[in-house]
């Protein structure tokens, strides 16, 4: 249970008793780590534009020549680690998953982005694991994976 | 080479514009429901939907199902210039740019978060001059009265003028499979009204839908 979940439930059932111990041991940790998330939040949003054309920068040449879904995949990139920041800051992993799932598999299909969008997202969290501390990555990690696993669910559409 | 700061300039990206949680807000102290423009929302009760039907069956008899296939046009009609006004003022482009695939996925998501129903294209018979559109689990069939003929009366008249504005032609809608008889899905088939005669025949026939596309496109 994430202290998003909590919260939840308890704005939704305020009469209810007050939280369990475990509960508020869950929030607690959850409050404890804020001053870590809004740290490595601000960081992602200024290291964003120089992070994500490094990855670029670095694709095979092949790749880079074909623009147009390698623009595509630069937005989905930045997408998913922007939905990724925000749900590590408000603890809610599937924040990303929620929003994109319906659209993000479509547009991998219609502009034919996998094979750009697997270089760009691996990268992206090699990149991440060494830029960040071992402890900002594995708060952001959850988020991160989750909305990555949408690049992989296109046989649906 | 591309310049990631360019892709930037334009600050926000545009994603799942109907995603649910964030498409529809509430002002609930006004007893307001709203989507993310401001308009009102409102949630139907089965049991209205319901007396809809009843009530129509009652006062007008047969003429119910042109009655509910006339208010789905006039819905569909609206519905289309309401749908490209928010989608194109969202991708600040205009909803043409958009492929067919994102266009789709639009109303789906749409139809999707207002509750109504799935909807997805199949553009099997696309080159022969047919669009087929597949609905499932409409909140509309599934409270309609059970009759020995396909029940989508609103989907159809909705489907035929939506496609009719986006196409710019004057396209008819025929209902070729129902959920009501026991189908897995919901099909319409849209093309030229004089095209059609032989899905409308198929029809009254109680063919199936793969029976009547083959017939169609003899």
């Amino acid at each position: 249970m994430t202290s998003q979940h909590i919260l939840q439930q308890l704005e939704s059932q305020p009469d209810r008793n007050y939280l369990t111990a475990e509960e508020v041991g869950v929030l607690n940790q959850y409050v404890g780590s804020l001053a870590e998330r809004v740290r490595t939040y601000r960081q992602l949003r200024e290291w964003e534009a120089t992070l994500i054309q490094g990855l670029v920068d670095q694709l095979p040449v092949e790749v880079q020549k074909d623009t147009r879904p390698l623009e595509q995949s630069i937005k989905q990139t930045i997408l998913i680690l922007r939905y990724a920041a925000l749900g590590m800051l408000v603890d809610d992993a599937n924040l990303g998953h929620r929003r994109l799932e319906g659209w993000l598999p479509t547009m991998v299909t219609v502009h034919q982005t996998h094979t750009i969008d697997v270089l760009l997202n691996r990268s992206l969290n090699q990149q991440l694991s060494r830029l960040l501390s071992a402890s900002q990555f594995i708060l952001l990690k959850p988020a991160l994976e989750s909305a990555q696993q949408l690049l992989h669910n296109t046989s649906q559409t | 080479m591309v310049l990631v700061a360019d892709l930037l300039t334009d600050t926000n990206l545009t994603a799942n514009y109907f995603a649910s949680d964030v498409y529809v807000h509430g002002t609930l102290e006004l007893g307001l429901l709203e989507n993310r423009r401001g308009d009102r929302l409102l949630a139907l009760p089965n049991t209205l939907i319901r007396a809809i039907y009843a009530g129509l069956e009652h006062e007008t008899g047969q003429a119910s199902m042109l009655v509910l296939y006339n208010c789905g046009r006039w819905w569909g009609k609206n519905f289309y210039i309401r749908f490209c006004e928010e989608l194109s003022d969202y991708h600040n482009r205009p909803v043409t740019s958009l492929s067919m695939a994102e266009f789709m996925q639009a109303l789906h998501q749409c139809s999707l978060t207002h509750g109504w129903w799935q909807i997805s294209l199949d553009s099997t018979y696309r080159a022969e001059g047919f669009l087929v559109l597949k609905i499932r689990a409409s909140a509309f069939i599934e409270d309609a009265p059970k009759l020995d003929r396909p029940v989508g009366f609103l989907e159809t008249g909705v489907l035929q003028s939506f496609f009719s504005q986006l196409s710019g032609q004057t396209l008819h809608c025929v209902q070729t499979d129902c959920e009501s008889l026991g189908a897995e899905e919901n099909c319409f088939v849209l093309g030229l009204k004089e095209r059609l005669v032989v899905a409308e025949a198929g029809g009254e026939q109680r063919l199936s839908h793969a029976e009547i596309m083959a017939a169609l496109v003899e």
